[in-house]
């Protein structure tokens, strides 16, 4: 800076402005502006509009409400409105009543405090004492913050219960929970160890025989809690102990994640914890079920091939947006050490379609543990067969099974005629096409790929056609000529796939059952018989009931049998106890003729043929005209995918029905509404997103529902009663009830076999909600 | 006590569109205190205060699905605002028990007001300029020192003359007029940035 002090230099006051650094100037800026009032009006100006001075003077000065985060405006403050984790030890360690010993911290209820394990979300975790049976225990104690509020103390108590019921080696066992004191606690066993995240980030990743081991354990422990109906929620390293000195894991925080959840937020803090093993469910804010445990467990054991998180960003945000929308970096461009098969698992446990991953935490910890099984034994112990993609069906497929042990036990008879039947099916596509097909074999290739791709992906939305069936281009002329009835039928199966709410009936025996199922729905046209050999077109119907613990299995298979542009159907269906062993060949073949007008697919009972020696395998016949009608039932299937199945006889005594109720899984979507009432004195109303409620006119509670287990299809909302007032745990067997969103009216509904009596025990009076009832206000 | 009854994370859970929960976002972090200090003027206590921005944003919050299904003609900020009012005038003019749980005599005295959405409208407009202005200044106050921090607010908050302000702090009233033409710049920058981030 060249000119004197009393020189005005405006570009000079900008610069300063702008943060240019020169400290010559600096120092000539500040001497000038002590005299120079031009310039002092000029730097006003330039430094903001003389609104935003306005604006600043009038907002700043504190208000009489402001709350302590703004009143003060440091940037300290915006983060000292987390809960002050040093401060919440500390107030549950006063509240602590002194112990006698003096090396204790103090007692709480019948244990004696000795220190401090750790800080989470939910509270404050104390290691005690238990002096009556002079075991350590774990005693999480609520936070303060979240015990003062009702919600989240009756979702600890309730959860905590639900976890309690969980008995299994790798799933932390719950001692007791007390509920009702100021501060609620949890007593826990102790596990000597440390967390799996402690673990990752001492050693990075593991060897593929430790995944597995690790990988099993949680399967294991995942598959205990959901047999009980519960969802972890919050599968990460952290809430994944290893015990010292032996090679256990033990899974804790089960199903308390959700209690915290509504609660544990400050005004400006970030989501509780890490978002980063969500499930993509989870992350949209959809309501999630226990496949979202086994995405956050496939989030967990990439981590563990590769060391790091599969999904990482800045924020929370952008981790969120990552599940949702990208897959990771492959495991083995991370870690090219890890097996193909393992990769194939985890990737399929994180397909971001929950029907594309394992059915369930069971059938993920029997195939990890068949791999540990052949990685420790490679020569003795072959590796299970390993789903390659998520399209790929499970491996518990029944139909698999089923056809598996048909082809290896099915008599010579039977087999040649399964044979004629699968041998048309296993031929190369090629030379099933018609004859009138000119394109070149190579096109005809690309255009069969593109087709059946296609098919798999439109089948739901737009009407099956002959060329995509075949897989071929056929002539507009020829087009029109071609029977549309066969496609109606392969259009509605495929429309049906997917899980089902199902009411059947039974009966026989002088007495008629309704019970509650559901109906699972799959197949395609190219995605069974993997194990036989080449994929082929088939379809499952796979009922079970009760829903929660099946008994009743009754499989229904339909095989489409082409001949030209006629089709032909094959059924085979069989019911069987699941409890019970039972050998495939217990049910019976049919024949089935599809009647497009009334949709139905009428299935007589079918012979097989009788072989001719050395001869070709013989064609499907019809169906054997001796055969009593006795032996027959229908399938019907509208257009939309849903299905009845009338008049299936397992034995001479017995007769099978039922049809679909709703499609389980659909989004639910909450009504706009806090509370209606019905005329007999009930009221509806939607507690939370997380449960239906059904009351009585005293506004005590009658039944409930929770909101994994609630559906809307169009205009119907359904839900699987869980809940009712004197049955302490949330379960699956009480009943469903099928209401009219518009009106309200509650369609239909049934209490489900022996809980009738226990309500019955507790005084509860049943079943008025389940009969219709009209409601006045709308939804 | 500064927690809220009910949060963020149940919140946002009825936010569905990653995007717009970023805004959903922003905007609790600023209408929150807004709020809060808007039911606070009414004569609510803190708690029952507390309360009712729960209940506000529950509505809001419960309201985006519609927003989400009729598309985004309408700039989700805008439309957020637009609600929110409206939500603030219902919970206003509301019965004490819909208000807020455990509601006070107080409740009562809001209930025969009803509130006037023109004069909310008013309110919020300056309530949130306000927050945003205060957020603001917690970003610029800590990346000054403290007495160029000092000299902005005596003379522009506490509107001091700067020669009283310039001997209170033992600097030149040069000194005092440089301090506060910085950290006004850097104030008015950062609510730029702020609004343009969509806060």
């Amino acid at each position: 800076m060249n000119h004197g002090i009393d020189h005005c230099d405006l570009e000079a006051i900008d610069a300063f402005l702008a943060l240019e650094p020169d400290a010559a100037r600096d120092a000539w800026l500040v001497t000038h502006l002590d005299t120079c009032s031009r310039c002092r009006e000029y730097m006003e100006r330039s430094a903001a509009e003389p609104q935003t001075w306005t604006e600043v003077a009038a907002c700043l000065p504190p208000s009489e409400f402001d709350r302590s985060s703004s009143i003060e405006y440091s940037a300290a403050s915006i983060e000292s409105d987390r809960p002050d984790v040093p401060t919440s030890i500390q107030i549950v360690l006063d509240s602590l009543a002194p112990s006698e010993d003096p090396h204790r911290l103090g007692r709480l209820g019948g244990y004696e405090i000795s220190g401090i394990i750790g800080v989470g979300g939910m509270g404050v975790v104390l290691k005690a004492i238990d002096t009556a049976l002079d075991r350590v225990v774990a005693i999480k104690v609520m936070a303060p913050h979240l015990a003062n509020h009702a919600t989240a103390r009756k979702r600890f108590a309730r959860e905590a219960k639900a976890a309690a019921a969980v008995l299994h080696p790798n799933v932390i066992p719950i001692h007791g929970v007390s509920s009702d004191v100021a501060m609620p606690y949890l007593v826990m066993g102790y596990i000597r160890g440390g967390s799996l995240q402690k673990r990752i980030e001492r050693e990075g990743t593991l060897s593929t025989v430790e995944i597995l081991r690790i990988g099993s354990q949680i399967a294991a422990g995942l598959s205990a809690a959901h047999e009980q109906g519960l969802v972890h929620r919050d599968i990460k390293p952290e809430n994944i102990l290893l015990e010292d000195g032996v090679e256990r894991i033990t899974l804790t925080d089960f199903g308390l994640a959700r209690a915290v959840d509504d609660v544990s937020l400050t005004q400006h803090g970030t989501i509780a914890g890490t978002p980063r093993y969500m499930s993509p469910e989870q992350a949209r804010g959809e309501a999630v079920d226990q496949s979202s445990d086994l995405f956050s467990l496939g989030s967990v054991l990439y981590t563990l091939c590769t060391g790091r998180a599969p999904f990482r960003a800045e924020s929370s945000h952008g981790v969120m947006r990552k599940i949702i929308d990208e897959v990771p970096t492959p495991i083995r461009e991370l870690n090219p050490e890890i097996p193909n098969w393992l990769v194939g698992i985890i990737d399929r446990l994180m397909a971001k379609a929950k029907k594309d991953r394992f059915g369930s935490a069971k059938e993920l910890h029997i195939l990890l543990d068949a791999c540990l099984g052949h990685v420790q034994q490679p020569t003795a112990i072959h590796l299970p067969p390993i789903p390659r993609s998520p399209r790929t069906r499970s491996p518990r497929n029944p139909i698999h099974v089923t056809l598996g042990v048909i082809l290896m036990t099915v008599s010579a008879t039977s087999m040649l005629w399964l044979t004629g039947t699968l041998a048309f099916l296993f031929q190369d596509p090629s030379t099933r096409q018609p004859s009138s097909q000119q394109a070149a074999p190579q096109q005809q290739a690309q255009a069969q790929a593109q087709a059946q791709e296609s098919n798999e992906e439109a089948s739901d939305s737009e009407p099956l056609t002959w060329p995509v069936l075949l897989g071929v281009e056929i002539p507009q002329e020829d087009l029109d000529r071609l029977p549309k009835e066969p496609l109606a039928l392969i259009d509605g199966l495929n429309k049906s796939r997917g899980d089902w709410l199902f009411r059947g009936e039974m009966s026989g025996n002088d007495s008629h059952t309704e019970f509650a199922a559901t109906l699972h729905v799959e197949g395609g046209f190219k995605t069974h018989f993997e194990e036989v050999g080449r994929p082929g077109p088939g379809w499952t119907l796979t009922i079970q009931w009760p829903t929660a613990e099946p008994v009743h299995k009754w499989t229904v298979f339909l095989l489409p049998i082409m001949e030209g542009y006629d089709l032909q159907w094959r059924g085979h269906a069989q019911y069987a106890r699941v409890d019970e062993e039972s050998n495939p060949l217990d049910g019976r073949f049919y024949d089935g003729h599809w009647d497009l007008a009334s949709r139905t697919l009428t299935l007589p009972v079918a012979q097989p043929p009788m072989p001719r020696d050395g001869d070709e395998p013989e064609a499907p016949v019809g169906p054997d005209q001796d055969s009593d009608a006795d032996g027959q039932f229908t399938v019907t299937i509208k257009e939309n995918g849903e299905l009845e199945i009338n008049g299936f006889q397992p034995n001479e005594t017995i007769t099978l029905s039922g049809e679909t109720v709703a499609r389980i899984g659909e989004p639910y979507v909450e009504p706009d509404l806090n509370q209606l009432t019905l005329p007999n004195g009930y009221k509806v109303f939607f507690a939370s997103r997380l449960q239906v409620s059904l009351v009585d006119s005293e506004g005590s509670g009658v039944a409930g529902a929770r909101l994994e287990k609630i559906g809307c299809h169009e205009d119907i909302i359904f839900g699987l009663i869980t809940q009712r007032e004197g049955i302490a745990e949330p379960d699956d067997k009480l009943g469903y009830f099928w209401m009219d969103s518009a009106t309200g009216e509650i369609i239909k509904g049934m209490e489900l076999g022996p809980w009738s009596e226990k309500l019955r025990e507790l005084g509860v009076n049943e079943p008025q909600m389940l009969n219709p009832e009209q409601v006045g206000p709308k939804f | 006590m500064t927690e809220f009854p009910q949060t963020r994370s149940s919140l946002i859970a009825q936010v569905r569109s990653p995007e717009d929960r970023e805004s959903w976002d922003q905007f609790v972090i600023i209408y929150r205190p807004v709020i809060y200090r808007m039911a606070r003027r009414r004569g609510l206590q803190d708690a029952d205060a507390q309360d009712l921005v729960q209940t506000v944003l529950m509505r809001v919050a419960r309201a985006i699905p519609s927003w989400e299904r009729s598309g985004p003609e309408t700039k989700f900020r805008h439309w957020l605002r637009r609600v929110t009012r409206n939500a603030i005038a219902t919970a206003f003019s509301r019965k004490p028990r819909d208000a807020a749980a455990g509601g006070t005599e107080m409740l009562d005295l809001l209930a025969e007001q009803p509130a006037d959405a023109a004069d909310i409208e008013r309110e919020l407009a300056r309530e949130s300029m306000r927050e945003r202005y205060l957020r603001t200044a917690s970003v610029v106050k800590a990346e000054v020192d403290s007495d160029t921090w000092r000299a902005f607010e005596l003379t522009v908050v506490n509107r001091l003359p700067c020669e009283e302000v310039a001997s209170q702090l033992g600097k030149s009233v040069g000194a005092v007029y440089a301090a506060r033409g910085r950290v006004m710049r850097r104030l008015r920058d950062q609510a730029q940035r702020m609004k343009e981030s969509g806060i």
